[in-house]
């Protein structure tokens, strides 16, 4: 048990915005953790520092004690809600290109996982349906041996039968060493994957306690409890 | 890593490019021996008729590698690190400058393979239209006179580095415009063609500031072009120069933007 | 297909008493090796932390006992496997009287009610 990803009195602004005001947040490996809020609140952003694609106004942020930078990407998996892979890459190549830049790249898994899916190996992304693109994209991300996975609202405008799968794929995956973060407004769906949930409203923390306390001390679920923690 | 960035890199720009070069070496070829049946006076109407096609399409040819492969520059710049796939590339385990050098340096191979299939083009329709044997002969003079002639060899070479050079300055150059435009959400295309703009005139009042004709540093660059006069090259070590420190400029505008100052959609 | 969770409580209870039932009525048969916490947490549409918090549970109660690294294994207890299945059933009993009780049955009419179920004569009056 190891402290992966720790905020403390972290700031980002944008101009006159303040996405961020004051985050201090720890959480710990072995735990499958919501960020939950509504848009806006500064989940993405929270990730993006995490990733270093953007850089924090104040404060720190470290991924198991180290900054973002290149140490903490070879350990680090981040699964963003859009279309990032090259769209004229085939599945082969894109193992392939995994395989050469992630140590931690588990090519077997993946290999295994999208020929459950039928998907074929010199198939273009760009000949793919959306649907199947996502899943590869998710297949990718969670064939990778990371300290820290981010998923960002990876169940969004995705189909009852594919949300099943790819909640199955987060459990199925679960390693004791490592922390996953999954941000989302769709609490119900993700509810019963979680050990802890993370409040974010209007760029600071309101909430963080495992799930199993909210449901026994509200007697409601997570999702009940949070339309009422951010009732317009 | 930086090595499997070119790796990558290499295969993304030349699945394009390559067909193109191949493309426009045959369109030469076309054009030279469409040229070739007509001087030497077979089916004259049939070989006039055709000599437009081809020479059409060998001019079309450079026009579209010339386009396609400033389309490519920007567009690999554009779309793997600013647009969606900046979401991989960013998060790969491999520093900002790694990336600007794989991509700088990509786009110069495929330029100078670009020049390199043009002069081929060139060789191959000089050979096609003369004698082989002329041709050949005319090759070693060319080649003897390379090596005899004072200084020549030196001032080719040194032109070469000028050329390439000249060829990243002009693509960080445009890299760093991208960088710029980036910073300006909602407008970013016209932002970095203003950038781009502003990086040119800029280089302008450089240009006249630092002319021998300035009133204030007139004097001091005076002076500094007569010394430079004095060793042999000296001009061409001075345009080297000024394009090596081009490359630090704009190379190094466009990895503070992309280090410091990125956004992603 | 997930396992059906209701608010209010929390999941890893629910799951004990899926659980139960389970080694009860033979689905995990007596001795028989229980499947590994990721593979039911998967089934269960559940964080494998909580599937673990309840075959610890089980553990406890002594109907699963986890032998170093070969894994869970189901008691072999009869008597025990007996004495849950006495316990659940009552439950389901007093739930029943509970709830029809509510609906202002009497005993009796409860009483009549289950046989004539148990007749399959399910279309005549309970009354």
């Amino acid at each position: 048990m190891s402290v992966l990803f720790e905020c403390k009195d972290l700031v980002k602004s944008y101009g006159s915005t303040q996405a961020l005001r004051g985050v201090n947040l720890q959480l710990q490996s072995g735990r499958i953790v919501g960020l939950l809020g509504p848009n806006g609140s500064g989940k993405t952003t929270l990730i993006k520092l995490a990733n270093r694609l953007l850089q924090p106004t104040s404060g720190t942020l470290t991924i198991d004690g180290e900054a973002p930078g290149t140490g903490t990407k070879a350990v680090t998996a981040y699964l963003p809600d859009k279309d990032f892979l090259p769209d004229w890459m085939r599945t082969d190549g894109l193992l392939n290109f995994y395989q050469d830049f992630f140590p931690d790249f588990d090519r077997e898994r993946a290999q295994t996982m999208l020929d459950s899916l039928d998907i074929p190996k010199n198939m273009i992304l760009k000949k793919m349906s959306k649907g199947t693109r996502e899943k590869v994209q998710l297949i990718l991300t969670m064939s990778r041996r990371a300290k820290v996975y981010f998923l960002d609202e990876p169940i969004a405008g995705v189909d009852p039968a594919a949300r099943d799968y790819i909640l199955r794929t987060i459990i199925g995956n679960y390693q004791e060493d490592s922390l996953v973060i999954i941000s989302t407004h769709l609490i119900a769906d993700v509810e019963s994957v979680l050990d802890e949930a993370v409040f974010l409203k209007q760029g600071q923390i309101v909430l963080h306690q495992s799930i199993d306390e909210i449901r026994e001390e509200t007697g409601k679920s997570v999702d009940e409890y949070f339309r009422e923690v951010f009732k317009c | 890593m930086l090595g499997k960035l070119l790796k990558y890199e290499i295969r993304a720009m030349g699945r394009i490019m390559l067909p193109l070069y191949l493309v426009m070496i045959f369109a030469a070829g076309l054009f030279a021996v469409n040229m070739r049946l007509g001087l030497s006076g077979t089916a004259k109407t049939v070989v006039e008729k055709f000599a437009l096609i081809t020479g059409f399409l060998f001019f079309a040819a450079i026009l579209a590698v010339m386009v396609v492969m400033t389309l490519m520059v920007v567009q690999r710049f554009y779309r793997n690190l600013l647009g969606t796939e900046g979401y991989l590339m960013f998060t790969l385990p491999v520093t900002t400058l790694q990336h600007i050098v794989c991509k700088a340096l990509t786009s110069l191979l495929w330029i100078v393979i670009g020049i390199g299939a043009g002069v081929l083009s060139g060789f191959l329709m000089v050979g096609i239209l003369s004698n082989i044997p002329e041709f050949m002969e005319e090759l070693q003079e060319a080649w003897r006179m390379f090596f005899s002639t004072d200084g020549l060899a030196v001032r080719i070479v040194l032109f070469a580095v000028l050329v390439i050079v000249g060829i990243v300055e002009s693509v960080c150059k445009v890299y760093a415009a991208m960088a710029a435009g980036h910073q300006f959400s909602g407008h970013r295309i016209l932002a970095s063609v203003g950038a781009y703009i502003v990086f040119g005139i800029v280089e302008l009042i450089l240009g006249t500031v630092f002319s021998a004709d300035n009133k204030v540093f007139g004097g001091l660059v005076g002076s500094v072009g007569r010394a430079v006069g004095n060793i042999p090259n000296g001009s061409m070590l001075v345009f080297i120069l000024v394009a090596l420190i081009g490359v630090i400029v704009y190379g190094g505008l466009s990895w503070y933007l992309l280090d410091r100052r990125l956004n992603l959609e | 297909m997930k396992w059906e969770f209701k608010n209010g409580v929390p999941i890893y209870q629910q799951i004990v008493e899926i659980l139960h039932m389970r080694v009860v009525n033979g689905t995990y048969p007596p001795g028989s090796r229980m499947p590994a916490v990721r593979e039911l947490a998967v089934e269960a549409g559940v964080n494998p932390n909580t599937m673990q918090r309840a075959l610890s549970e089980l553990e406890r109660e002594g109907l699963l006992a986890s032998w170093r690294t070969s894994g869970r294994f189901v008691t072999e207890d009869k008597e025990k496997l007996e004495a849950l299945r006495e316990q659940l059933g009552r439950q389901y009993v007093e739930e029943l009287f509970q709830n029809l009780r509510e609906l202002g049955f009497t005993d009796d009419l409860i009483c009549h009610a289950v046989q004539i179920y148990s007749r399959g004569e399910i279309n005549d009056s309970l009354v």
